[in-house]
């Protein structure tokens, strides 16, 4: 057992893994996992609050960067990058897959497409029990562009989470698993079956629907085969109590999450997370007498800016203890925070104009160069989806383009 | 069978059927459209601007047999000669106006981006805004011709379209659908909120088959689901009993918390316990828990206090545990004020839910301590309040097994498994005590016993798979679902599990999940589904699966009088909330909470907003209501807090009724619901665009065009130094603004006088002080708000109407009565097909306007004609 940041954990078998003799560091770095953390806000951030005038390393703290200095140099803050098209609360379900402006504009007919965690727990899933975990209303979304279910950001989620990560179950419960699982890849099988069966008296266009179902049935069984491979496997025991918060508790509740999270990637229990921090009421911090979403619509009310600044605040101080968190577990020679990119940002920039230009976008960790602040131009944004290709990249997978991409960013190393 | 009796189905896309005559001529140039594709996959051709795509053209259809080398080259020559003199300059090159290229613009039939090309090019161009006003224009005739031409082809392609395929392509039933058809088919009541991924909307609606892929986590999910149904629906206990019976006296005594506001906020009288405030959630009159999911009756006794002549309206609500503590309403009752009311509902409760009372709007501690000025609580007391008498709760209701029980697996005996197991073993049998343990029930929980699983087994499958895949299902479906449940016996499975197993397969099965449309007519069960996922949202009841089987459900006189009795229906409810849900968007209602400045908003106004639209909504229904009364009607549904809100004297109580509106009420019309009006705003500012954009797209059925990317965006200012129509007035300076925003802005603006939550204004609130000053509102005495600059009513249409005001506005769109109707019966056909309306559907929703012109476009009526047309009764 090793102690970490106050919980006891299983490690996994990685550092054991790692081969010797002729050529292994190479090897080495193939086997070293690579992890992502996509985290979500959907009320923007008060730009003049964030971004510094300076670009580089040695830019000024702004009120919320203050937050996070125990990191500089960890992490790069940019200005400059939005989605091309995107505005409007209803751009939400674009911030990971940088859909064409086009499919997403209209709230009543969202055409979206994968999202950047999907697309890398299909490359890099298979290796632990799960793919990937999104969590509370994650904005993940399949290559059909259906959404994936997440952990329900305010029910029993936190607790059901807990359990399916680190709770084994009775060798009955167990048995019912592995039965559940054989029985839904029997029952697939069927699905299979009766769909060929329809196919006969459908046209064309249908048919190819059918096809695409197909593919669908292919890949529900990889995921209840990978489920069965696991089951039997013990979960990693750690030490930590969840609980259940109130609706008006987003601090709090934001910090269990990040510490689930964090025991998630340190227990390798899976290497890509989506975590979606919803937040509109108004939240239980101190000297904030208003709803979240009230004053991000501040209408240039500078009462209203003073309390949505206390709010994102308090926002920023409860990611820097996540990243503290994470950089204080090591893995290997490096810290979990090294290992894993950890991507902060909202779909809005301005909620009070509800647009969606110079979003607030910070990359931690991932094993990056940081560049501190990277300005790009304010007013021509660059993609978002640049950055999400060198975020691909990083994470070993190879891609050309995602999303609007018309390149990389390169300002990171 | 006379031929009033026959189903409206496609028209034959053959040119020799006199449909295809143009300008007097036969149109051999559809041929091509409709002839090559049966010969190619897929139909492609070039507007030519060369001989060389002409003669290449003439080559395959010559090649292809099908058409004379001269024949068609003239008519689409109208259409290519005036976009080559007319169209081509502006749209072609690297940079074409508005993205669209007619240089290489290709027609494929088959290639949807394309057809959707041509069919903006023919609006735009019969709209007269293409080519531009200020360019150079075609001759009337030059123009009539080419758009007649294109017009015949796009109705031909999209006609061939539809004959092959079906206007609808293969779709699933969706999250709502589903869950509805698990609860129906089985006789239970579960949710699939957290279990089922979210529905994509196309069309405005979630019902649409193209925004309903089956991803592999709906596949995996299916079976979550169909889990879920089966433990519900399985008795594995004896009902645990619930009759729970409370007075008003008793309460305090079981529930410590009622004592430290005894006397001061309560007090005891007699049997009864008389309640002057709010409660708050961790001290309230409630239910315990309710033990198992079944049907339950409720009752509750209690009386109004001190409110004069008016009642008081009382809240009930459900909560569940785990879930927000305040629960959700179930109904609003008003209490008499001078005898005791009693409240009676049979309902489904699910485990773990409770029941929870609470008057609304009674006042909060501080305003009784305030009132009563240190003296104790007596009854001396004026202030408002209720005097609760008794609460009963008793269930699950109903014989055992429950029905649902019985529909998977009949009349077959219950034992313990623990009973069955010594029976088969020849053991003494085990005693089971008659106060077992909720864990020795779970321990050793009741199965259906069989002693011939095989033959039992068959007959109960051969029964639940017609039901379930909502038709009659052929011989080889069938033996692969017996072999199913019978490998599973030979592995060992107990009849029981076995059984649940195939049933789960059939739940999660393409044949349950897809709605089961073949090209062509529907077939009687096709209709059947098509209704009652329509008027229910649910599968077909057994009278509508009667009548498909006898061939009935497509006379329409049959179709017409079943019609009738499901919107007489409880389960049409289900259509009223689903279609004004998302046509006016009801479904937002609680998308956003108001700003501090509206401190007059609280959860009964929240409750009352969406209930009166869709009560409205159901007495236009109910009275084939002309759709003209959703802009303007002299009546609505109001109950005593939106009537206060609306600054309407005399509506007494909690429950909405039908109130006649005065002309200088500014009321009257969806357009100025409060809900609508809320949820058109951001919470915080109304925006002219956002609620113009809203009329143009629900009411008037001219939905704009998304703006265009990285526009400059409104920064909205609340501090009372400008006005939003000071803001928008570039839009009228900038041309490329202003050829859209001179439809989205003036209906905006004609709603500008209602604030966020609906409430008439005359000056924009600010949110702190301003020179205005603090004034008072009138229909809220308490309340007094800061003063910000006054509103700008009126405006202009684009087409040069003016307006001063909202009912000016209506009064313009009124005009038009026709125009909504079609806007109604686009909507409608949208939700009640799952597929957007294609351009062959356009002549039919106007004959469906057409028909109910008579009847002033009765609501009612149109429903029925869409249902009673071609594209409701074919694929």
């Amino acid at each position: 057992m090793l102690r970490a940041t106050g919980v006891a954990i299983g490690l996994p078998l990685l550092d054991a893994m790692l081969p010797l003799g002729l050529g292994a560091e190479a090897k080495a770095a193939k086997l070293v996992p690579r992890r992502m953390v996509l985290i979500s806000r959907p009320l923007g951030a008060h730009a003049s609050f964030l971004f510094p005038e300076k670009a580089g390393l040695d830019y000024e703290s702004t009120r919320y960067l203050k937050m996070l200095d125990d990191h500089r140099g960890r992490f790069t803050l940019f200005s400059g990058l939005s989605h091309p098209g995107h505005a409007h609360h209803h751009s939400e379900p674009g911030l990971f897959t940088g859909v064409a402006g086009e499919f997403i504009r209209n709230p009543n007919d969202l055409r979206n497409t994968v999202s950047l965690d999907i697309l890398a727990a299909e490359q890099v899933g298979r290796e632990t029990r799960f793919p990937n975990i999104g969590i509370g209303d994650a904005h993940s979304y399949n290559r059909k562009g259906v959404r994936v279910p997440s952990f329900d950001g305010f029910r029993a989620g936190s607790g059901a989470m807990f359990r399916q990560l680190f709770v084994d179950g009775s060798p009955d419960e167990i048995a019912r698993e592995v039965q559940r699982l054989r029985d839904g890849q029997s029952i697939l099988d069927g699905v299979r079956q009766q769909a060929r069966d329809l196919a006969r008296n459908l046209g064309a266009g249908d048919r190819e629907r059918l096809d695409t179902l197909l593919t669908s049935i292919r890949e529900a069984e990889q995921r209840l085969a990978q489920d069965e491979a696991w089951v039997n496997k013990p979960k990693p025991k750690v030490q930590y109590q969840t609980r259940g918060f109130l609706d008006n508790e987003l601090i709090e509740r934001s910090g269990q999450w990040y510490d689930l999270a964090h025991l998630a990637l340190q227990t390798d229990s899976t290497r890509i997370i989506n975590l979606n921090l919803v937040s509109h009421i108004q939240p239980k911090i101190e000297g904030v007498n208003m709803a979240h979403h009230e004053a991000s619509h501040h209408g240039q009310d500078e009462a209203k800016i003073e309390q949505l600044a206390k709010i994102e605040e308090a926002e920023y101080r409860v990611f820097n203890e996540f990243l503290t968190k994470m950089r204080g577990s090591s893995e290997g020679n490096e810290s979990l925070l090294d290992r894993t990119m950890v991507f902060h940002g909202s779909n809005l920039g301005n909620a009070s104009a509800h647009t969606s230009q110079n979003l607030p976008i910070i990359v931690a960790g991932g094993g990056f160069k940081h560049a501190g602040h990277v300005l790009y131009d304010r007013q021509k944004n660059r993609p978002l989806s640049n950055l999400y290709v060198r975020m691909l990249h990083q994470m070993g997978i190879k891609a050309d383009q995602f999303g609007t991409s018309t390149g990389v960013v390169s300002d990171i190393g | 069978m006379n031929a009033k009796n026959q189903t409206p189905s496609l028209p034959d896309a053959d040119p020799r059927s006199d449909r295809f005559r143009c300008g007097g001529r036969e149109s051999k140039f559809l041929a091509v459209a409709v002839k090559v594709d049966r010969f190619f996959s897929r139909s492609v051709w070039q507007i030519e601007l060369s001989s060389h795509h002409l003669l290449r053209l003439a080559c395959l259809l010559l090649a292809a047999g099908v058409f004379p080398a001269s024949a068609g080259t003239q008519m689409r020559g109208e259409v290519a000669t005036l976009v080559k003199n007319y169209c081509v300059d502006c749209h072609s090159g690297n940079k074409p106006k508005a993205g669209l290229n007619l240089a290489t613009l290709k027609f494929d039939a088959a290639e949807p981006s394309t057809l959707a090309a041509w069919i903006r090019i023919h609006d735009k161009m019969a709209a007269g805004e293409m080519p531009p006003p200020d360019e150079e224009q075609p001759s009337p005739a030059a123009r009539r011709a080419a758009l007649g031409t294109l017009h015949q082809t796009l109705r031909a392609a999209s006609l061939a379209q539809q004959k092959t395929e079906g206007r609808v392509a293969l779709r699933r039933i969706n999250r709502t659908q589903h869950e509805n058809t698990l609860n129906d088919l089985l006789g239970i009541s579960i949710h699939l909120g957290d279990v089922l991924p979210d529905d994509g909307s196309v069309a405005g609606f979630d019902n649409v088959s193209e925004g309903l892929d089956v991803s592999s986590a709906h596949l995996v999910r299916y079976q979550d689901a169909a889990d879920l149904a089966l433990d519900a629906a399985m008795a594995t206990r004896p009902p645990k009993k619930l009759a729970f019976r409370r007075t008003g006296k008793e309460t305090p005594e079981k529930h410590a918390g009622f004592r430290e506001l005894m006397d001061k906020f309560v007090r005891l009288d007699g049997e009864r316990l008389n309640v002057y405030i709010g409660l708050p959630n961790h001290i309230s009159i409630q239910s315990p828990e309710i033990p198992m999911t079944g049907r339950y009756r409720l009752k509750i006794v209690a009386q109004a206090i001190n409110t004069g002549d008016r009642p008081l309206p009382l809240e009930i609500r459900v909560t569940k545990k785990g879930d927000k503590p305040e629960g959700t309403t179930l109904a609003t009752f008003d209490l008499p004020p001078d005898r005791p009311g009693v409240f009676e509902l049979e309902t489904v409760l699910d485990k773990q839910n409770g029941i929870r009372i609470n008057g609304w709007q009674l006042p909060e501690e501080n305003t009784v301590r305030n009132r009563l000025k240190g003296k104790p609580l007596d009854e001396t007391y004026t202030g408002p309040g209720f005097a609760f008498e008794l609460m009963e709760l008793e269930g699950p209701l109903g014989e055992f097994p429950p029905p649902s029980h019985k529909r998977l697996f009949g009349d077959l005996p219950l034992k313990p498994a623990s009973v069955v197991k010594a029976e088969l073993a020849g053991k003494p049998l085990p005693e089971i005590r008659e106060n077992r343990s909720d864990d020795d029930w779970q321990r050793d929980p009741l199965i259906p016993v069989s002693t011939d699983p095989r033959a039992d087994g068959q007959r109960l499958l051969r029964e639940f798979l017609p039901r379930a895949m909502r038709r009659p299902v052929d011989g080889q479906t069938v033996a692969y679902y017996i072999a199913f449940f019978q490998e599973r016996l030979d592995k060992g499975y107990e009849f029981h599990t076995a059984l649940r197993s195939t049933y789960k397969a059939i739940l999660s099965s393409p044949k349950f999940f897809y709605f089961r449309e073949e090209p062509g007519p529907l077939d009687d069960y096709a209709i059947a589904s098509r209704l009652s996922y329509f008027l229910w949202s649910t599968l077909p009841d057994d009278e509508l699966t009667a009548l498909a089987a006898k061939r009935e459900l497509r006379k329409p006189a049959v179709l017409r009088a079943q019609v009738e009795r499901m919107l007489g229906d409880p389960r049409s409810q289900r259509f009223i909330e689903n279609f004004t849900g998302q046509w006016l968007e009801l479904r937002k209602i609680n998308a956003t909470t108001p700003d501090g400045m509206y401190g007059e908003f609280d959860p009964f106004l929240l409750w009352s907003m969406p209930q009166e639209t869709q009560l409205f909504f159901r007495e236009m229904l109910q009275h084939d209501r002309s759709v003209a009364e959703f802009v303007h009607s002299d009546w609505t549904m109001l109950n005593s807090r939106l009537a206060q809100h609306y600054g309407i004297d005399g509506v007494k109580g909690g429950e909405l009724r039908r109130v006649t509106l005065k002309p200088e009420s500014h009321r009257g019309g969806v357009l100025t619901h409060a809900s609508i009006l809320k949820l058109t705003a951001n919470g915080t500012t109304t925006s002219p665009i956002l609620r113009g954009k809203w009329v143009l797209g629900k009411i008037i059925g001219t939905p704009p065009p998304p703006p265009p990317p990285n526009v400059g965006a409104i920064e909205p200012d609340i501090r009372g130094a400008t006005t939003i129509r000071q803001q928008l007035e570039k839009h009228k300076a900038i041309a490329s603004c202003a050829a859209c925003h001179k439809h989205i802005d003036p209906p905006g603006f004609a709603l500008e006088s209602f604030d966020v939550i609906g409430g008439w204004r005359d000056f924009y609130r600010a949110s702190n002080s301003t020179k205005g000053g603090l004034v008072q509102l009138s229909n809220y005495p308490e309340r007094k708000v800061w003063r910000g600059l006054d509103v700008e009513i009126g405006g202009t249409t684009p087409q040069g109407r003016e307006f001063k005001n909202v009912g000016d506005y209506k009064a313009l769109l009124l005009e038009d009565k026709e125009q909504l109707a079609r806007n109604l019966a686009r909507q409608l056909l949208v939700f009640a097909t799952g597929a957007d309306v294609q351009f062959a559907d356009r002549e039919e929703v106007q004959a469906i306007a057409t028909r109910t012109r008579e009847r002033n476009y009765g609501l009612r009526s149109l429903v029925h004609e869409l249902i009673q047309s071609r594209p409701f009764l074919n694929k």
